[in-house]
């Protein structure tokens, strides 16, 4: 018996030994992922290049067909314009894509003993940051942002949604301060920031330009803080040449960094989206007529021989001319539809379908269009700038040829690949297996380059300068503006709902949700409504209704939008 | 096998066997003389039971009448064409009265050759499914002598699936010994080898390689003999119209390979110290590794593959398992045993995977990583430990009643720095009546048992909950690395979940146990679940790992064992019922969180809502009128603009229901399952409703679009049931009948367009025959000249059809959406058509 009674006692020695709390020392270890980057560990530039690879790139400036038919530029045939659902989209990006690691970044920087080494890496972060929140206020309008991305251990988990109006006004002192805090003597991010390679000077121009968009936007709700945000700028704080245009090239290097309309393609094996030229935007290209715009070919294809003149297969009759754009119908009853997409209209230039492309932050064109109309409207100070709107508005459209010239440049040599290898897929350039010959590339690529003769016959036309009545003035300049804007579908649509042009024709599809009417903003993501109820509940006491028709803060001019006398034909009435 | 259900029989297993326990005890050599051989064998075929059934009358295209496609000149006429982005088949009527311009061609006769609209064969999609077949043989060899057994048995069987260049085949050898040193020591060890080899296994789910899935997208005027020349001839899939991916390229070109090699290894030893007193010593490994390589030749679909593409896939699955009991088991007096045990043990559980993503190939048709330009390595690594003390005791009064008590401590390192201990205790008892009052006449009441029990069982969750960090990736921008924030906020103080329950049970056998019932009732919940709470976007984080909530599941079990028939002749009839009733109940979850997402997939969403059941899909609704009618808006259905409970994933109850015929070796076997009360999400339908595929979207369609007599389009004709709500001028609505009439697109996909989740939720109630077996024994008797011991014969029928089934004609089985809590649970996800097999089974010892 005592010889059991050991081995009893050893036993319950030795796993009392094995499993007493000293052998969960080597847990914390054991539990934390052999791949986790910790705080501590962590290179700013890197979370920076994160951030511009999914919010220039990815995400992109480049609208998909939403946002183009609202505002003008081009229209997708399979999207729904007018229905009123809800669109997280932009809201998730933003909060958990771009927000997120930009606030991190600061809190890492202000985090750190020397910090004063950061300021220009967090004063870049502040200016993106900003950019970031303006487009999603002017998507959704009041939006969580004093406590949103918080550090994790402050974390807010139900955040309240701040008031546009002080959102605006906390990104005006961003911007503000982030451009005073920019040190050229002090290290930046060079070659992990993709727009400007650390470049602290062009940094600040961009800061500033940003503030003269935001300031233009908030211009018929506060003139005065429009007027005021003006006040401290001068022409040479703005971005004015081609050189200080704020974007990133795409890269070859990953399917996500290429240009999604290419990315579309190479995935799907064809075109998955119909894209059409807007009849705005053609419309505004077509001059009068017989000048026009010489980048008409960079933005549009021409309509297909089939459609051009003569009589469809339904018995309209077509007009005979190069360029015909498509109106935003959304579903319309059988009547309206004449001439109905697909193929009677000019499609999307397939230059916009190369590998690489360069979406925008900001364009020095903006720029001068948004001084012409400062200045025409009187907001602009009497020193730093010149005199006159039109000196704007002739260098905005300059200054928008110099880039589509400099656009053809970048995406021409990419077009052979891309015609030969992928476009004979596709649908409207012929059945499967038409194949373009090197002839026809060539073909194409000469018709669409800019040619000088051309621009020297389009500004000799009377758009090219400002005349008539303010108001006039204003409408030339908006839709010169949406040319300059292209591709940017969502900085367009900010621009109709601010000043209503360029104008279009209201859409008959009244059996649509919201019935024809262009959308004012997106609404509210609807898990908000079981996971932050409180708070959604409250933003809904001060913007009504969450509908997309309902207005926000700096949506309070009375004119927009501007309807057009134009009159949707009925059959079969030809109209170009 | 042995099933120990609930947590009241596993707590010994640990935060495993929370959710109960199968304890399967393999087979182990014998010692009487002589060597044992046992030879099985079966052959079995595979047939399509529920096939998806499709509309054979529309083309593709849209709004019934246009093609929209230029006009192509042949021979001095214009036609139409068909454009490769006619996906949908809401197009003209296959009624012989349009000739288009062919666009099944061959490049070289593009826009040459015309065509006259007419339906394709009804089976077209059927015929690309084969006959599977399978068979499977096992030998086992056993033998030993006093001292030592051992059982060694190989296995083999393969398998061709009903899809084109599908196989597997699987190699098991199991070896078993057990040795008796001496009085005192026995060692015990066991080696398992299995092998699993597949080739071309087919894509499923939301996959763009799943051609079930293409097939219910696939535009209804698609040549399938067509596609199969075309890809045969050119080795390429082509693009075509209303054809995501030509599925003859897909399962020929798209291959891939598996192997898991999987060892399981077990070593004992077991020392008697006394004859009232063992010590069991064992150590186990359960390792497998994974090897899958996948290929994608140039050309094939997806940015990602399109230049060529090959990824090697390795995964290595290792738990090691140790531990010692020490067990007594000795009666204290003439009437009270003791049997007890104490015991600890260590887990150590280690999951890794490389990932070796290689594409651009120099040269076309070498799948190898050395013939690629751009390779991207990925890996994973997690480990986990547990280590456990633990003691069961149990007292027996005279052998008929009985109490049992354990305790378990687990230390987990996936828990939060302080909490890694956790304890859970259980106690039962139970009571043999029929044992204790001896006078109870045994011919009616032949065996009477009571039970009663409490028990708690702890579980721990995944490693890597407790810290934050960045995710870093192998992606760069031109040359810049990228980091971006976890978007997950860690429990720092992370704590085991806990299932306290009780259960009364009874079981009772009747009249020479002809009649058995066995009852059982039990409640339970959970509670400090560890969960991933989907958090509000705006706080700049999505998930929150948080301990709360509360679900509580109660319910019944009953099985019912008749014998109605025993005849002397040798004739007998068995019936096995059995029933179960679960209601499970979210009490609570977080404060301010009253939902929680359980399958956001692709279609619909799952949820456990505070106040349901669990597993409550949640979507948008019809529109409707005050008093309940559809509502039609501008001859549309609309949906709601808020989403609602649509139904429960989770069955009212199950159950089966056997009858066994015996009659001399002679043997039938009628199995039958019973689900009830269960709702399904059905992509098939929103996908065959989307696109205009199934066979009920001909419904508000024009049967002919234009009158030959006239050149005039025919009216349309799809008025959607409902009403419409008309305001008068003072304002006030009144509903009249809906007579706006619609296309078809319009009529029936505006519902899956339009998101109206209602529409897709169905019944998930069957009744299935799910097996016959016949089997023949031949008797002792006549195979006593033979060199046989014992041979028998059986005939096998599984999945034969459903008695009953709701799926509205579509050919789908409700069993293709998972109600676990899987990652689709509740969703059907056009997965594979549902099959039924026939098995031939030879059984014989020598």
């Amino acid at each position: 018996m005592k010889k059991i009674n050991k081995i009893i006692i050893i036993f319950l020695c030795a796993s009392g030994l094995l499993l007493s709390n000293a052998c969960t020392k080597k847990y914390e270890t054991l539990n934390t992922d052999p791949r986790l980057v910790t705080a501590d560990l962590v290179n700013v530039g890197y979370l920076l290049t994160n951030v511009e690879a999914n919010g220039i790139v990815s995400a992109g400036s480049y609208g998909n067909g939403t946002y183009g038919a609202y505002c003008g530029m081009d229209v997708r045939s399979d999207d729904n314009p007018f229905t009123n659902a809800a669109s997280p989209g932009e809201w998730d990006f933003q909060y958990t894509n771009q927000l997120n690691n930009l606030s991190n970044i600061i809190q890492l920087i202000e985090a750190k003993t020397n910090k004063a080494d950061f300021v220009n890496h967090e004063a870049i972060a502040r200016i993106l940051k900003a950019w970031d929140v303006s487009l999603l206020t002017d998507t959704y309008g009041d939006v969580p942002y004093s406590e949103s991305s918080l550090p994790i251990d402050k974390v807010i988990l139900s955040p309240k949604y701040d008031t546009q109006q002080s959102i605006y006004i906390d990104l005006f002192k961003e911007l503000k301060e982030a451009a005073a805090q920019l040190d050229d003597s002090k290290d930046s991010y060079g070659a992990a920031d993709l727009v400007y390679n650390g470049d602290t000077g062009k940094w600040r121009k961009l800061a500033n330009s940003l503030r003269l968009r935001l300031a233009l936007r908030v211009s018929y709700v506060d003139p005065a803080l429009a007027t005021a945000q003006m006040s401290d700028l001068s022409e040479a704080d703005l971005l004015t040449t081609l050189d200080d245009d704020a974007f990133v090239k795409n890269n070859t290097d990953f399917p996500d960094h290429l240009n999604p309309r290419y990315y579309r393609i190479i995935n799907y094996g064809t075109v998955q989206e119909s894209v059409q030229a807007h009849k705005v935007l053609i419309d505004i290209l077509r001059n009068d007529g017989i000048h026009e715009d010489p980048r008409i070919g960079i933005f549009a294809d021409t309509v297909t021989a089939t459609f051009k003149g003569g009589t469809s297969l339904n018995g309209y009759p077509f007009p005979n001319i190069d360029y015909r754009g498509q109106p935003t119908l959304g579903n319309v009853t059988e009547e309206f539809k004449y001439p109905w997409g697909f193929n009677t209209v000019s499609q999307l230039s397939d230059l916009w379908r190369a590998p690489v492309v360069a979406p925008a932050i900001m364009k020095c064109s903006e720029v001068y269009f948004a001084l012409a109309e400062a200045r025409l409207r009187g907001l602009l100070p009497s020193t730093g700038f010149n005199s006159d709107p039109n000196f704007y508005y002739q260098k905005g459209i300059d200054a928008g040829i110099e880039w589509a010239k400099w656009f053809y440049s970048l995406v021409a040599p990419q077009i052979p690949d891309l015609m030969k290898n992928y476009l004979h897929y596709e649908g409207h350039y012929g059945v499967i297996g038409a194949q373009w010959t090197d002839a026809d590339v060539q073909n194409y690529l000469s018709y669409k380059e800019i040619k000088d003769a051309k621009i020297t016959a389009f500004k000799a036309t009377p758009i090219y300068t400002l005349t008539g009545s303010n108001d006039a003035k204003l409408e030339m300049i908006m839709n010169q503006k949406l040319i300059a804007l292209y591709p940017d579908e969502f900085q367009g649509w900010c621009e109709y709902r601010r000043t209503g042009y360029p104008a279009q024709g209201l859409s008959p599809d009244v059996n649509s949700e919201l019935k024809g009417k262009v959308p004012r903003r997106e609404k509210y993501p609807v898990s908000e409504q079981t996971t932050n109820s409180t708070n959604y509940n409250d933003a809904l006491t001060r913007i009504g209704v969450d509908s997309r028709l309902s207005k926000f803060w700096w949506d309070a001019n009375p004119a927009s939008p501007h309807v057009t006398s134009y009159v949707y034909p009925t059959q079969p009435t030809a109209y170009q | 096998m042995e099933v120990l259900k609930g947590p009241n029989a596993s707590a010994l297993y640990g935060s495993r066997g929370a959710n109960g326990v199968i304890l399967i005890t393999t087979k182990s050599g014998s010692k009487k003389k002589g060597l044992g051989v046992e030879f099985n064998s079966n052959v079995t075929m595979e047939t399509l039971n529920l096939f998806p059934t499709y509309q054979n009358y529309y083309a593709n295209g849209y709004e019934e009448t246009n093609l929209y496609g230029e006009m192509v000149n042949i021979g001095g006429k214009e036609y139409e064409t068909m454009d490769s982005w006619q996906g949908d088949s809401w197009g003209p009527p296959l009624d012989g009265r349009r000739t288009i311009v062919d666009p099944f061609v061959f490049p070289a006769d593009a826009n040459k050759k015309t065509v006259v609209l007419l339906p394709q064969p009804a089976d077209n999609v059927q015929k690309f499914y084969k006959t599977g077949y399978s068979t499977s043989n096992t030998l086992s060899l056993s033998g030993g002598n006093e001292k030592t057994t051992a059982r060694l048995s190989i296995g083999n069987s393969t398998m061709t699936g009903i899809i084109p260049n599908w196989k597997t085949n699987k190699q098991t050898i199991l070896l078993k010994t057990s040795t008796e040193v001496n009085s005192f020591l026995t060692f015990d060890a066991k080696v398992n080898y299995i092998r699993d080899e597949g080739t071309n296994r087919p894509a499923l789910g939301t996959s763009s390689d799943n051609v079930t899935r293409t097939f219910v997208t696939m535009g209804r005027y698609v040549p399938m003999d067509f596609l199969k020349q075309y890809y045969e001839t050119t080795k390429q899939p082509g693009n075509w119209p209303g054809v995501n991916y030509n599925p003859y390229y897909v399962v020929n070109e798209l291959k891939n390979h598996d192997i898991k090699d999987r060892i399981i290894g077990l070593v004992s030893a077991t020392v008697k110290i006394t004859p009232w007193l063992t010590l069991l010593g064992r150590t186990g490994i359960d390792y497998y590794q994974q090897k899958q390589d996948r290929d994608w030749p140039i050309g094939s679909f997806g940015i990602d593959n399109t230049k060529g593409r090959v990824t090697n896939d390795v995964k290595n699955v290792k738990d090691l398992n140790a531990d010692v009991i020490l067990t007594a088991n000795k009666p204290l007096t003439s009437h009270l045993t003791l049997n007890a045990s104490i015991g600890s043990s260590i887990l150590y559980q280690e999951r890794s995977e490389q990932l070796l993503d290689s594409r651009n190939f120099k040269a076309p048709g070498v799948y190898d990583v050395s013939n690629c330009q751009d390779i991207r390595p990925w890996d994973y690594l997690s480990k986990k430990e547990m280590q456990s003390v633990y003691g069961t005791g149990e007292i027996a009064y005279n052998n008929y009643l009985f109490l049992d008590v354990t305790g378990r401590n687990d230390w987990s390192s996936a828990l939060g720095r302080s909490d890694y201990s956790f304890f859970y205790p259980s106690v039962s008892t139970s009571f043999v009546f029929t044992d204790a009052f001896k006078s109870l006449p045994k011919n009616i009441l032949s065996f009477g048992k009571v039970r009663a029990s409490w028990a708690q069982v702890g579980n721990d969750s995944d490693p890597y909950l407790t810290r934050n960090g960045y995710n870093t990736t192998t992606v760069t921008y031109a040359g810049q690395p990228l980091l971006s924030m976890n978007s997950t906020i860690p429990a720092l103080n992370l704590k085991n979940e806990l299932t306290t329950s009780w259960e009364l049970g009874a079981d009772l056998r009747f009249l020479n146990s002809r009649i058995g019932i066995d009852l059982t009732y039990y409640d339970g919940k959970t509670t400090n679940q560890i969960l991933n709470v989907g958090i509000p976007d705006a706080s700049g984080y999505t998930t929150d790992v948080i301990n709360a909530g509360e679900i509580r599941n109660h319910g019944i079990e009953i099985a019912l064992n008749l014998n109605p028939i025993k005849t002397a002749s040798g004739f007998s009839w068995d019936i096995n019922a059995n029933y179960s009733r679960n209601h499970s109940m979210v009490v609570s979850l977080y404060p301010g969180i009253e939902t929680l997402p359980l399958s956001p997939g692709a279609y619909g969403n799952t949820e456990a809502r505070v106040g349901h059941p669990y597993g409550d899909i949640v979507g948008t609704a019809f529109q409707r009128a005050p008093d309940g009618q559809l509502l039609v808006t501008g001859g549309s259905y609309l949906p709601t603009t808020n989403t609602q409970v649509l139904g429960n994933i989770t069955p009212k109850w199950i159950g089966g229901l056997n009858n066994i015929f015996t009659y001399k070796g002679f043997s039938l076997n009628v199995l039958l399952d019973f689900v009830q009360g269960n709702k399904i999400y059905s992509a098939t339908k929103y996908q065959e409703e989307a696109k205009g595929t199934g066979v009920w979207t001909t419904e508000g369609r024009r049967l002919h679009d234009i009158d030959p007599a006239t050149g005039e389009q025919y009216p349309l004709v799809g008025v959607l049931p409902g009403v419409m709500a008309v305001t008068d001028g003072s304002g006030n609505v009144t509903y009249v009948k809906n007579d706006v009439a619609v296309n078809g697109q319009t009529y029936w996909a505006g519902r899956a367009w339009g998101g109206i989740d209602e529409e897709f939720v169905l019944d998930g109630s069957y009744i299935s025959l799910r097996e016959i077996v016949l089997s023949y024994s031949f008797s002792p008797a006549i195979i006593s000249k033979t060199p046989f011991a014992g041979l028998s014969l059986s005939l096998i029928g599984r999945n034969l059809m459903y008695l009953e089934q709701h799926m509205q004609g579509m050919g789908i089985s409700p069993e293709s959406a998972p109600n676990t809590s899987s990652g689709y649970a509740g969703q059907e996800v056009i997965s594979m058509p549902s099959t039924r097999t026939y098995q031939l089974n030879l059984k014989v010892t020598f």
